[in-house]
């Protein structure tokens, strides 16, 4: 599955409302600002499978913490 | 704003979107992890709460709480804890649990699971509680989620993920089913449903394929409608008043409610119809004037929907319903709609249609009798106060709830506190009835006394549901308080007015009753009187009313 990633940083925007997100979101990982805890980044794999129809699995998803991780777990996807 | 308590006996997901609604009228705090005892400590008692408990979070010991083992032990150990809270706070509570019983066709086929038979005894002691502690109100998550199914609801990998057991799916429904309880808690059904007639009670159009041409009956489509009347029935039976606004010739209609073998609905369960041709928004208007009911809590349902976007244009205030087009749906959407739903079904509820058909006549002939208190005389007026018991308290929490014209505090006594102040005295909370000739229109005000000091009474609250007004009933009662006043040996009277922008009605209530207004009123009254800008503290001696013919209530 390939997706766009203005598709994606609209997403972080609804997720992370009350933060900036940069315009180049490329390198932006977990941690990277206060909402993106360990419980942000939950709330993001939600809202993602939501979005795209998926779901992740138990093993890969400790692992799926930045932007560069959750666009390759997207790709693996058909 | 209210601060509301949210705690789970596992993971709960505070920052899901469907909180977001909640944060619109409470501030919301959420417990620690696994924290269900925060509910009932101490320091959490002037809080609303919710809490949610996942039976095999407990069993598993994932909870902090106390870490009872077996099924029955958590049981008891919730219903202890529960009580304890209920015991100390009188605030909203609103209990979630889920015994998640798994189904096993073999398991299930010879004995009834363990799980079961605890939950069907769980739920008969939450119930008694509920019936004990007004605020108290309980939900069970299992069936709140089963329409979306256990497989969508929930999800065992966010379990083992992140500690939560349900999906986002499943979040959303449990909160906004938290937030209907809620909102019920404060603010009353609707009153009124207002409906359309051809293809909205029946299908077709009667005034051109006559009453044997219209789709109502056993089969089909007529089915459905049948199906739709009769929850329309059932409405009625739980007190809601049923009302047509409707483009037809009346004598087409009539033939139809009197004729047609399947119609369900007769024209006695009707408050008001108004069949003709003119705009719909004018005869809706017209109705909540007969009625004395205002709009805002009016229901609107028509098939059609150019009806029903002028209606919205017309009167916003009003609830038009987005009513589907397959009429197969109708039934089931009107049952569960929020808007008609309420906690539970009171005597007074179920005498409503007929307590508004003799208000309605009741106006009319009022309206055309030259002298006031002739016509009251000639209508057999009969007033009664009783002491507030077990069998009548829910009826006055509900009035202090639902009344807002006729009513000089607006104070919204709880269960609790209504108790407090009859336990002190029976005569100083009272419930008041009212009989005619026309109607018995049940226990329709409410009277909330305190004693000062030896010589001096305080009248905390008076409130009258506003559909008896225009029988001088509120001054009968002043007579009784100021009768029993003097029986007791009091000397003297207060009597407090909140302005609350909804109780016009009443503000010059204790003037007319000889009522003097005090400016600066002692400290001991004054912290009596809600602390409020617009309170006022009135005074008066014992001596009868003056303006009040006595003769015109029976004895």
């Amino acid at each position: 599955m390939k997706i766009n990633i203005d598709d994606l940083r609209k997403l972080l925007i609804g997720v992370f409302q009350k933060s900036e997100i940069p315009l180049d979101i490329t390198n932006l990982k977990m941690n990277d600002f206060e909402e993106w805890d360990s419980l942000g980044n939950f709330s993001l794999l939600l809202a993602i499978e939501e979005q795209y129809n998926i779901k992740f699995d138990l093993v890969e998803m400790p692992n799926i913490n930045s932007v560069t991780s959750i666009l390759c777990a997207l790709e693996k996807r058909a | 704003m209210k601060k509301l308590l949210v705690a789970c006996s596992s993971y709960l997901n505070s920052r899901h979107r469907a909180w977001g609604k909640a944060r619109e009228k409470y501030i919301l705090e959420f417990s620690e992890y696994g924290e269900i005892h925060s509910i009932w400590s101490e320091q959490n008692k002037e809080a609303c709460a919710v809490s949610i408990v996942f039976l095999d979070d407990l069993i598993d010991g994932q909870s902090k709480a106390a870490l009872p083992r077996s099924i029955s032990d958590c049981c008891e150990f919730l219903i202890d804890n529960i009580t304890r809270r209920c015991e100390k706070s009188g605030e909203l509570f609103i209990f979630c649990y889920s015994f998640s019983i798994t189904f096993d066709p073999i398991r299930s086929a010879k004995r009834c699971s363990p799980k079961l038979k605890e939950k069907i005894k769980f739920t008969e002691a939450l119930e008694s509680l509920s019936d004990r502690y007004k605020s108290f109100y309980f939900l069970d998550i299992d069936a709140c989620l089963e329409s979306l199914g256990a497989e969508r609801a929930f999800d065992s990998r966010n379990w083992y993920f992140a500690r939560t057991r349900l999906s986002n799916l499943g979040m959303d429904q449990l909160v906004s089913s938290v937030l209907k309880i809620a909102t019920r808690y404060q603010h009353p059904p609707h009153k009124v449903l207002v409906l359309d007639c051809d293809n909205t009670l029946w299908g077709g159009v009667v005034g051109e394929e006559g009453l044997a041409g219209i789709q109502l009956g056993t089969d089909g489509l007529g089915k459905a409608f049948v199906d739709f009347q009769k929850t329309i029935r059932h409405l009625k039976d739980e007190g809601v008043l049923l009302a047509l606004s409707s483009k037809n010739n009346i004598e087409d209609v009539w033939e139809v409610f009197d004729k047609h073998d399947s119609m369900h609905l007769k024209r006695e369960d009707l408050v008001a119809a108004k069949v003709d041709w003119n705009e719909k928004s004018k005869n809706i208007a017209a109705i909540s004037k007969k009625l004395d009911l205002n709009v805002s809590s009016f229901v609107f349902w028509d098939d059609d929907i150019v009806e029903r976007e002028k209606a919205k244009l017309a009167i916003p205030e009003m609830l038009t319903v987005d009513v589907p087009t397959d009429v197969h749906r109708w039934p089931a959407l009107l049952e569960t709609m929020f808007e008609f739903a309420r906690f539970y079904v009171t005597d007074e509820d179920r005498k409503k249609t007929a307590q508004y058909e003799a208000r309605s006549k009741f106006i009319e002939l009022k309206n055309n009798a030259a002298d006031e208190d002739y016509f009251l005389k000639s209508i057999s007026l009969k007033g009664e106060l009783i002491g507030l018991n077990q069998g009548n308290i829910a009826r006055a929490v509900q009035l202090c709830q639902k009344t807002n014209q006729f009513n000089l505090t607006s104070n919204r006594y709880t269960y609790e506190q209504l108790w407090e102040l009859a336990s002190y005295d029976v005569e100083f909370c009272m419930l008041a009835r009212l009989t005619d000739r026309l109607t018995d229109h049940g226990l329709v005000g409410l009277v909330c006394l305190r004693e000062l000091d030896s010589e001096t009474l305080i009248l905390e609250n008076l409130l009258l549901s506003c559909r008896v007004l225009g029988r001088k009933f509120e001054f009968w009662i002043m007579d009784k308080i100021l009768a029993m006043a003097v029986r007791r040996g009091y000397k003297n009277i207060y009597g407090l007015f909140v302005d609350s922008g909804k109780n016009l009605v009443s503000k010059s209530y204790l003037r007319d009753c000889g009522f003097v207004a005090i400016d600066r009123p002692a400290e001991s009254i004054k912290n009596l009187s809600i602390k409020n800008e617009n309170s006022y503290v009135f005074m008066r001696d014992l001596r009868p009313l003056e303006s009040f013919d006595r003769n015109i209530y029976e004895n």
